[in-house]
């Protein structure tokens, strides 16, 4: 049995094979650089369509816990299929995210359902670029709108975003640091900002 | 060139496939959602996965906009000027003119929030209600069902914009809401006229439009409940010629169709 472990083994809505995410994930963990000795449970809700999706990384006993909406990997055209390419690069996102947690200057990260829109958003922009440099889907505009929906529509946030998506290094208090300059660039009222975590979740 | 076209013979490229609505309505993931407490489902920046339900929604509305040029072309086309006043044909050219350019800005929108022409599959029922035979009905299916639809849709697409700060969305969404409003009033006024001695002709024109209003209300999808990401929009619904009685009723026709859905799907909401 590898490090990798699936949820749930079989599925009944979606045409999804978890032996075929479980290798991937075990290939892309190497290629992340998350250490041979961290132990990844994937759940997956396969009741969830697109467009719901959403995905969170947490690190657990020192263990990578990653959950997905079924719809992270759904092919839009055919529905209920497996979109590989979507899918490895969604799980390299957020295998990079799992690796950032186990890092001593991500310690004081909150868990992924306590952290901010804006600050996830950031945090989400500089693993997908990590994604994309090891050769996974680039889906640069559709990152980009996501980011710009949670920290603003501005030249401010439209550079930090440049910074983010090509950077290679950042601690946890650079990601926070750059998420609170878009804020303050944001002319958006502070209702309308994304500074506090959602109240309703996917995930269950 | 032949009249009448069927929806199995637009033209469309290897980009796009296509998709029974009843089929994505009868998804069994469906129902298991419906079931769900996650609040509100209209579509707000704050809801869960609120950025991809957009991008959705924009693709939805760029395939709706192909068609409502392709259904406002045919009907320039396939009817003599003994059969419709060539009035009603300049018309549906001025609108097919306008849907020209709302699948232009549609095609920029969707770049702009990062999707792909063709991401997301295809569904011409909207097209289908564009079929029929009776130009009449075309006025009552397509230009007050189906373009009112437009109008819910692309009045929730604005909103969206105005609450996300999204600059580009907010115009461009106004932008095109005020040509719907001109559409679907352009229906009313044309049904009004060519019925005008015919009480009964204009009741199963209506009837047609109740039952594509409920189609297009795609089970719950549409309505004015916190459970319908897209809302009846009332005030531009006026402007475009509904009486309020028309808009209670569909009001109604939206509730039924929703009601129907999670029948069907054996949703418990208890």
């Amino acid at each position: 049995m590898g490090r990798v472990e699936v949820t749930p083994q079989e599925f009944t809505y979606v045409e999804y094979d978890s032996g075929i995410i479980a290798s991937l994930a075990e290939e892309l963990a190497g290629r992340v650089g998350l250490p041979d000795d961290v132990a990844i449970s994937i759940e997956i809700d396969e009741e969830l369509p697109l467009p719901l999706t959403g995905s969170t990384a947490d690190v657990v006993d020192g263990n990578a816990e990653l959950w997905f909406s079924g719809a992270n990997f759904e092919n839009g055209k055919y529905r209920c299929t497996f979109d590989e390419p979507v899918a490895r690069a969604e799980l390299a996102t957020n295998l990079f995210r799992a690796r950032d947690r186990l890092q001593p200057d991500f310690a004081s990260a909150s868990p992924d359902e306590e952290l901010a829109e804006a600050l996830r958003g950031t945090w989400d922009v500089w693993a997908e670029g990590r994604a994309v440099r090891l050769g996974e889907l680039a889906r640069r505009v559709r990152r980009q709108y996501v980011f710009r929906l949670y920290n603003g529509f501005t030249d401010v946030a439209d550079a930090a975003f440049d910074r983010l998506w090509s950077g290679d290094d950042f601690t946890w208090a650079e990601l926070q640091s750059i998420s609170e300059q878009c804020a303050a660039a944001d002319p958006r009222p502070a209702s309308k900002r994304k500074g506090v975590p959602r109240k309703e979740s996917l995930k269950q | 060139m032949k009249k009448i076209l069927p929806p199995e013979e637009l033209a469309r490229d290897a980009r796009f496939v296509r998709v029974n609505i009843q089929d994505t309505i009868a998804d069994p993931r469906q129902a298991k959602v419906s079931e769900r407490n996650t609040g509100s489902a209209k579509l707000e920046p704050d809801r869960p996965a609120a950025a991809d339900r957009a991008r959705q929604l924009m693709h939805g509305i760029f395939m709706g906009e192909v068609q409502a040029l392709e259904g406002a072309g045919r009907t320039t086309f396939d009817f003599t000027d003994e059969e419709v006043p060539f009035q009603l044909k300049l018309d549906m050219a001025r609108q097919s003119w306008d849907e020209s350019r709302h699948c232009e800005i549609s095609v920029k929108l969707a770049e702009h929030m990062g999707t792909e022409i063709g991401e997301f599959a295809e569904a011409t029922f909207l097209y289908e209600a564009a079929c029929a035979p009776d130009a009449l009905l075309r006025l009552t299916g397509v230009n007050r069902a189906l373009e009112g639809l437009a109008i819910d849709v692309f009045n929730t697409m604005k909103l969206f914009g105005d609450h996300s700060g999204d600059p580009v969305l907010a115009a461009c969404e106004d932008w095109m809401l005020a040509d719907e409003v001109t559409h679907v009033k352009m229906g009313s006024d044309w049904l009004r006229r060519l019925t005008e001695n015919d009480p009964e002709r204009r009741e199963l024109a209506l009837e047609f439009q109740r039952t594509v209003d409920k189609l297009f209300s795609l089970g719950g999808f549409r309505g004015e409940t916190d459970d319908n990401p897209i809302q009846l929009a009332r005030r531009f619904r006026e402007l475009a010629g509904f009486s309020t009685e028309e808009i209670d009723e569909l009001s109604e026709v939206t509730a039924e169709a929703q009601a129907e859905a999670e029948a069907a799907a054996g949703v418990n909401k208890s």
